[in-house]
């Protein structure tokens, strides 16, 4: 268990060290290598923990313990930080603020660590709050532009009522702890006092966690942060929250609505109609974005949908008693986290690479630079595909898993038509996606770049191979997770067989297996490029252009799809029937966020009537106020 | 996995898909009141364009060589997924149907990839529209196919065929609607072949060339006969042999191959005498095919 | 001669000085009010020391006689310079009604308080009175007065009075107490001495009236 707590000491550490440190250079360099080592322990940690299951109690009741569920999510913090924290090292040369980023960033990927260790509802919600708060501050890096201090007060802002709603509700079940007599804010104690509360309480409970949760995650109704947030933080840091922030929510979600609480149905049935939403909105608005970053944000949203669509299915299966399946709907869910949080962080680093060469994100100004960037591109595209769900990479195996239970849960009439609309956003997924990669990286070159630094490359390379590995070999993530559902209460022995084998690549009766025929993919495309390669290469010629002259004519990238959006108009809410060149955001936030937001104004104009600046005003009013009070206790005694 | 079977799948596929093409071209030479080109013209016409040499853009890169190849890899992993003649298909497997959806689909999207990979924006134009298409044609597979399998209480295509040979009933007819839109969607036939609008723009081909295009339009006319076997199949389960080895299973081939053709022979006819759509209209014209298929689900639930 | 005698003679030199600290319009003549004012708290200390017994309010004599007596005015004149702002404050009241309502404020805190607080009569008259004048009077030139110094004097004045209302309440309490009435005395007066420079640095005045121009 040493090895958990050696990652949070070197992370404090690190974070102090980079107060004093003058050169920007090294200062860069030793902070990230010092978040790779970190997270490389953090991956080392989770493997011992899930070997083991051990625990830990430090005073002032922090609890600390990694078993299944947290190893899951350990290791793939761990991943996914030492590639970010190897490709930073290049990355962060175009910034300059090198303490800033030295404390927030290692103080941010510290939260997150102890955010998926914690056993205890206080200390969650003190990282809880830490991490919200050291990721606002890496979101306001480049806190000179307009914009992105306005997309980080967004931010601030939608996920601190979140955690308003996280704390009530945390109280709540504190309060009726201590009406029964259970000691402590340790999940265990709050498990047994949600048994003892009464429904309508415990419903609102299960309310306000949703709500804080489904803020952090970026799903529907709640996640106008996110298009805004995702692309104003410099890449890596986009990179970090879409892929790891997003799902400590998950991690939040399955720990406290699984384990912690009773199982409801009706909780199940509120996160699939989130995740459908999410899907949905999720892939139509990524469709017409411009903006690079925009675009994988909304993808974002939408493979949040499909995650708590699996999850939901899980919750709502689970309620009825659909052990099993639930179960299997769960490792769906999380497997689907650990495969998006991999090719998700890949691609917000390639779109990084190209700012860093290029410093544009917009894809109408892009184009051509595959031919010069051939690595980047390369890597960029195994990250597309593999979002897009072809059959070879690890998006697909997930994906796949997910629309299997919800097309086979047919007592829940709602999941198998969530099946088929995510199948329909899958082809989105590819539409949008195609779009990314060729805006960016084919056509006519529109100017010279070099070829990103190799640091860069291999933080991308190292999550390009952990997508192939994991789509070849799914059975390498899915055996760590089938042993979550023995935290649930299932038998591990049946949800594996299930699981695996269907999935196994050398199994004893592995007939019908998906990794079979990924590899026989392989082998057919290989004898297929062999026979290829005994002919000469053709000869090289300009494009056709139909017989004119070929030009610099480019397809932008703002005319892709322009004609589903005139179809789905009434889908893209609040935009003007044809947009030709400025799309405009539809914008939840009007219907949703606004109406509060003008009333809270209207109610704190009305408080501020008696203040008009006068400090001796202020005085007068606190002195009346507090005679009536000692007059008020005076008069009672 | 039976091997002999799935070889016997893949022999008869890779054989029939341009012979089906060339049937078509000489029904719509028919039709159009000359002799037309022999069945076996589509043939001769990969054959010599394998025997030419490419003839490659400069601005492309890799994956435009390799993506040809790719897809034709997704396609012929398909044809092990679809029952051909038998009632159980070589590769079966819980949630097989759901793969058979996404390899098709993967074979598409790799074109498209590919073709983008080129550099041409003429490949730009038509990736776009055919993603669109492609867009609410997963739509409207994606409920027929959702339906078949809340029908039939299954995920694996022999079952689904096995149990809908039973009983025909009303969810699974108006299933097959949308399906039947889908195959002629994706066999690029005339009201909806928005992204190879030959005139227009010559669509997502217009830099392949030799061999690369010989495989690009192999893989697209296999895509073709798998669906089309497909539809057959979930409108027709019956006088299905058991296996290869039975004495059924010549007579189930021929059947197969009679249904082909006057499946082929249909869409042709409807193909010829219609004009091409606008790219707007045709997307419009898709929805209430997706209505209709999400339609089709509710209806298997009610257990219609 | 009788103690408490000395402490009720000595208490109502504190109101004249109280009066008087509000009154002058000179900010360094205040200030020296002020530390009269604070000379005779802490004889007022060390009388009850010697009435009750307690040795450390001979520590509570000594502190405030350094802190009040010497640091506070001595901050106070260190603002007068940094800010240049000599003697001049804009009050809200004139002279004459100004005086008015300290007296009535003065008049009825002694009626009312021998029936609010019938304790400490005993040992050390009407100190509880006149702590109660010296915070009315201090809250009065808060609420009636724009110069940002004279208000830091008015608090410290406040201060004094809820100081010596505690001392002779409260004569046994432990040292703590006495830390935190230094820290408080210190602290609070320097951030806000330094808050005042900054006001007269930022908007060339120190009426409390323009303080909303230090907003950002």
């Amino acid at each position: 268990m040493v090895i958990a707590l050696i990652p949070c000491a070197l992370l404090v550490f690190g974070a102090l060290i980079s107060l004093f440190i003058r050169d920007k250079w090294i200062c860069n360099l030793l902070i990230n290598s010092i978040t790779a080592l970190s997270c490389f322990l953090i991956a080392a940690a989770g493997v011992e923990g899930f070997l083991t299951k051990a625990e830990i109690s430090l005073p002032l009741d922090l609890e600390m313990g990694i078993d299944p569920l947290s190893a899951v999510f350990c290791i793939v913090l761990g991943v996914i930080g030492f590639s970010i924290s190897i490709y930073s090292i290049k990355y962060m040369e175009i910034y300059d603020k090198m303490r800033y980023y030295g404390i927030c960033y290692t103080s941010f990927m510290l939260a997150m660590y102890l955010v998926i260790i914690v056993r205890n509802a206080f200390w969650f919600i003190l990282f809880w709050e830490m991490m919200t708060l050291s990721s606002y501050l890496l979101v306001v890096y480049e806190h000179e532009k307009e914009e992105v201090r306005r997309a980080g007060f967004k931010y601030f802002v939608m996920t601190h009522i979140g955690v308003a709603c996280i704390i009530t509700a945390v109280l709540l079940l504190y309060q009726q702890a201590n009406l029964a007599g259970i000691p402590g804010m340790s999940f265990s104690s709050l498990s047994s006092a949600s048994r003892l509360m009464p429904p309508y309480l415990l419903h609102i409970c299960y309310l306000l966690l949703l709500i804080g949760f489904l803020v952090k995650a970026g799903a529907v109704p709640l996640h106008s942060w996110l298009p805004d947030a995702y692309p104003a933080a410099p890449s890596n840091i986009s990179a970090l929250l879409s892929g790891f922030t997003a799902k400590t929510a998950v991690y939040a979600t399955i720990r406290m609505f699984f384990i912690v609480l009773p199982v409801d149905f009706w909780c199940g049935i509120l996160l699939i109609s989130s995740g459908l939403l999410s899907m949905f909105f999720g892939g139509i608005y990524a469709l017409r974005q411009v903006d690079s970053k925009r675009l994988l944000a909304y993808s974002s949203v939408e493979n949040m949908g499909y995650i708590l669509l699996g999850v939901g299915a899980g919750l709502s299966l689970f309620a009825s008693g659909k052990g099993v399946l639930g179960s299997i709907a769960i490792s769906a869910g999380i497997l689907h986290t650990v495969n998006h949080a991999l090719f998700k962080a890949l691609l917000f680093l390639s779109a990084g690479s190209v700012i860093y060469r290029t410093g544009r994100r917009n894809m109408d100004l892009l184009g051509g630079l595959g031919k010069q960037m051939g690595v980047t591109s390369l890597l960029a595209l195994i990250g597309s595909l593999s979002a897009s769900g072809v059959p070879v990479l690890n998006g697909f195996v997930s994906k796949w898993l997910i629309y299997s239970v919800t097309a086979s849960s047919w007592e829940i009439p709602i999941l198998p038509i969530c099946a088929a609309v995510a199948v329909m956003m899958s082809a989105i997924t590819g539409a949008f996606l195609l779009k990314y990669w060729s805006s960016i990286f084919t056509g006519r070159p529109v100017e010279e770049v070099k070829e990103c630094p190799k640091q860069m490359i291999t933080g991308e390379a190292i999550l390009a191979a952990s997508c192939i590995i994991l789509g070849i070999y799914p059975a390498l993530a899915l055996s760590p997770i089938a042993e979550i559902s023995g935290e649930l209460g299932i038998p591990i022995g049946v949800v594996k067989e299930q699981l695996l084998t269907g999935i196994f690549l050398i199994g004893p009766v592995a007939v019908s297996t998906i990794s079979l025929i990924t590899v026989f993919s392989f082998l057919s495309l290989f004898l297929l490029l062999t026979v290829a390669f005994l002919r000469p290469i053709g000869i090289r010629a300009e494009p056709w252009f139909c017989g004119a002259r070929p030009s610099d004519l480019r397809y932008q990238a703002s005319s892709y799809y322009r004609n589903i959006e005139e179809a789905m108009r009434a889908a893209y809410i609040g935009a003007p029937g044809i947009s030709l060149r400025i799309y405009k955001e539809p914008n939840t936030d009007r219907f949703l966020v606004s109406p509060f937001v003008r009333a809270f104004k209207r109610i704190s104009r009305a408080f501020l009537l008696p203040a008009m600046g006068y400090i001796q005003l202020y005085l007068a009013l606190m002195f009346l106020a507090l005679l009536l009070i000692v007059g008020v206790i005076a008069w009672i005694s | 996995m039976d091997l002999i079977e799935a070889l016997i799948n893949l022999a008869l596929v890779m054989l029939i898909a341009p012979i089906l093409d060339g049937f078509a071209r000489k029904v719509r030479a028919r039709i159009q009141c000359r002799i037309g080109p022999p069945i076996l013209q589509t043939w001769y016409d990969i054959i010599k364009l394998f025997k030419k040499r490419d003839i490659d853009p400069e601005v492309s890169g890799k994956l435009y060589s390799i993506s040809p190849y790719l897809s034709l890899a997704f396609s012929l992993i398909a044809v092990l997924i679809i029952p051909i003649g038998c009632r159980e298909p070589p590769l079966s497997f819980t949630g097989d149907v759901l793969l058979l959806i996404y390899l098709l689909a993967s074979s598409s999207l790799l074109m498209a990839f590919g073709s983008t990979a080129s550099g041409n924006p003429f490949s730009g134009i038509g990736a776009s529209r055919m993603l669109s298409m492609m867009i609410l044609g997963e739509g409207m597979l994606a409920g027929s196919i959702i339906t078949f399998s809340v029908f039939s209480g299954s995920l694996r295509i022999g079952s689904v065929i096995k149990i809908l040979s039973t009983s025909p009933h009303l969810a699974t007819t108006v299933a097959l609607i949308p399906l039947a839109v889908f195959v002629y969607l994706e066999s690029e036939r005339v009201p909806l072949d928005i992204h190879e609008a030959e005139p227009e723009i010559i669509g997502l081909l217009v830099e392949f060339s030799g061999r690369k295009l010989g495989l690009m339009k192999y893989s697209l006319m296999i895509r073709s006969t798998v669906l089309a076997t497909l539809l057959i199949y979930l409108a027709f389960p019956w006088w299905l042999a058991d296996s290869y080895t039975s004495p059924f299973y010549p007579i189930s081939i021929i059947l197969w191959l009679l249904l082909l053709f006057l499946l082929t022979f249909i869409f042709t006819v409807l193909d010829s005498s219609l004009a091409r759509y606008r790219i707007n209209n045709a997307i419009e014209s898709l929805v209430p095919f997706i209505c209709i298929s999400f339609l089709s689900i509710v209806l298997a639930f009610l257990g219609v | 001669m009788d103690l408490a005698f000395l402490f009720r003679f000595l208490s109502s030199i504190m109101v004249i000085t109280s009066v008087a600290i509000i009154e002058i319009r000179d900010l360094r003549r205040s200030s020296y009010a002020y530390m009269v004012q604070s000379a005779i708290l802490s004889a007022d200390f060390s009388l009850i020391a010697m009435m009750t017994g307690e040795w450390h309010m001979y520590l509570w004599t000594m502190s405030s006689l350094i802190t009040k007596v010497l640091l506070v005015p001595r901050a106070m004149i260190w603002a007068i310079e940094r800010t240049g702002e000599r003697s001049e404050i804009r009050p809200v009241l004139p002279l004459t009604a100004s005086f008015g309502l300290e007296g009535a404020i003065i008049i009825s805190l002694f009626l009312i308080s021998p029936s609010v607080f019938p304790l400490a009569e005993s040992r050390f008259p009407s100190s509880i009175p006149i702590s109660l004048v010296l915070f009315m009077i201090g809250i009065f030139g808060m609420l009636s007065r724009r110069c940002a110094l004279k208000q830091v004097l008015c608090l410290c004045h406040m201060e004094n009075g809820v100081h010596l209302f505690l001392a002779s309440l409260a004569y046994r309490s432990p040292i703590t107490v006495e830390i935190g009435i230094l820290t408080d005395a210190i602290a609070a007066i320097v951030i806000l001495l330094y808050m005042a420079i900054r006001l007269k640095h930022v908007a060339g005045t120190l009426d409390t009236f323009k303080l909303s121009l230090l907003r950002w």
